[in-house]
C-alpha cells in the first residue's frame, strides 16, 4: 500500500502501524537545517500544486511498490511554515528484507525532488515575513 | 477566451501574483498561451522557457488545445523534501 498524506506546518512523529510481515523498515526524516548556501534560514515555506503531487507520490510509491516488492510505502510533507530543526518530510517503507527498502527509500527521495510539483522557498532569519 | 495561469515558486514571485490570467483566441493551444505569456510578461517569459504546463493534474504538450475553464500551472523547477 502506498499513503500520501500532506500536513499544515511541521510533521509530528510517526505513527505509521508495521505492515505484516515485516522485516525492515527504513524511514527516513528531512529536517529544515539553518544553513542554505551562505545564508542563515529560520524556516522554509512550502506549497504544491495538490492534484497534481498527490497523484504523482501516488504513482511514484506503486511504482516502487510493485518493482521491489515492498510491503508499504508512506509518504508525509509539510504545506506552510515550518521551522529550522522541524520535520518537513518523512517516508517510511516496509519491506521484508533491508535492502529492498533502502533502495526504494533513495529512490523515492531522487525522484520526488526532481519531478514533483513541490515547491519550497526559504524564510531568511532577520526578515519578518 | 480567459485562460487562468498558475503559478508557485520562484515564478510567483517574479509577477508577485498567485495567477495569471491570459486571453486568447478559442481553441488557441499550449504554445499559443506560452507565447503570450512572454509576450505579456517578459521577465516571467524569460524564466519559464521550456518548463512543462500542466493541464489539470497531468503534463501537456505544447500542441495541446486549451478550453476556457481548463486548470494550466507552469511546472518549473520543484523542490520537495
Amino acid at each position: 500500500m502506498a499513503s500520501v498524506t500532506f500536513v499544515q506546518g511541521p510533521l509530528g512523529p510517526t505513527e505509521v502501524p508495521l505492515a505484516p510481515g515485516t522485516g525492515a523498515r527504513v524511514e527516513f526524516a528531512g529536517v529544515v537545517r539553518a544553513i542554505e548556501g551562505d545564508g542563515v534560514v529560520a524556516s522554509l515555506e512550502y506549497e504544491a500544486f495538490r492534484p497534481m503531487a498527490d497523484r504523482q507520490l501516488r504513482e511514484l510509491g506503486a511504482e516502487l511498490l510493485a518493482t521491489f516488492g515492498l510491503l508499504s510505502i508512506s509518504c508525509e510533507h509539510s504545506l506552510g511554515r515550518v521551522a529550522v530543526g522541524a520535520v518537513s518530510f518523512r517516508l517510511v517503507v516496509d519491506a521484508h528484507h533491508n535492502k529492498e527498502a533502502i533502495a526504494a527509500m533513495s529512490i523515492f527521495i531522487d525522484r520526488m525532488k526532481a519531478d514533483v510539483a513541490i515547491w519550497k522557498r526559504p524564510i531568511w532569519a532577520g526578515t519578518h515575513e | 477566451m480567459v485562460i487562468r495561469v498558475q503559478l508557485f515558486g520562484a515564478f510567483r514571485d517574479v509577477v508577485d501574483q498567485a495567477h495569471i490570467d491570459i486571453v486568447l483566441p478559442e481553441a488557441a493551444t499550449v504554445g499559443e498561451l506560452r507565447a503570450e505569456i512572454v509576450r505579456l510578461y517578459p521577465k516571467l517569459g524569460v524564466r519559464i522557457g521550456r518548463f512543462p504546463f500542466a493541464l489539470g493534474d497531468s503534463f501537456a504538450k505544447d500542441s495541446e488545445v486549451l478550453r476556457e475553464g481548463v486548470e494550466v500551472t507552469i511546472v518549473g523547477l520543484v523542490g520537495g523534501g
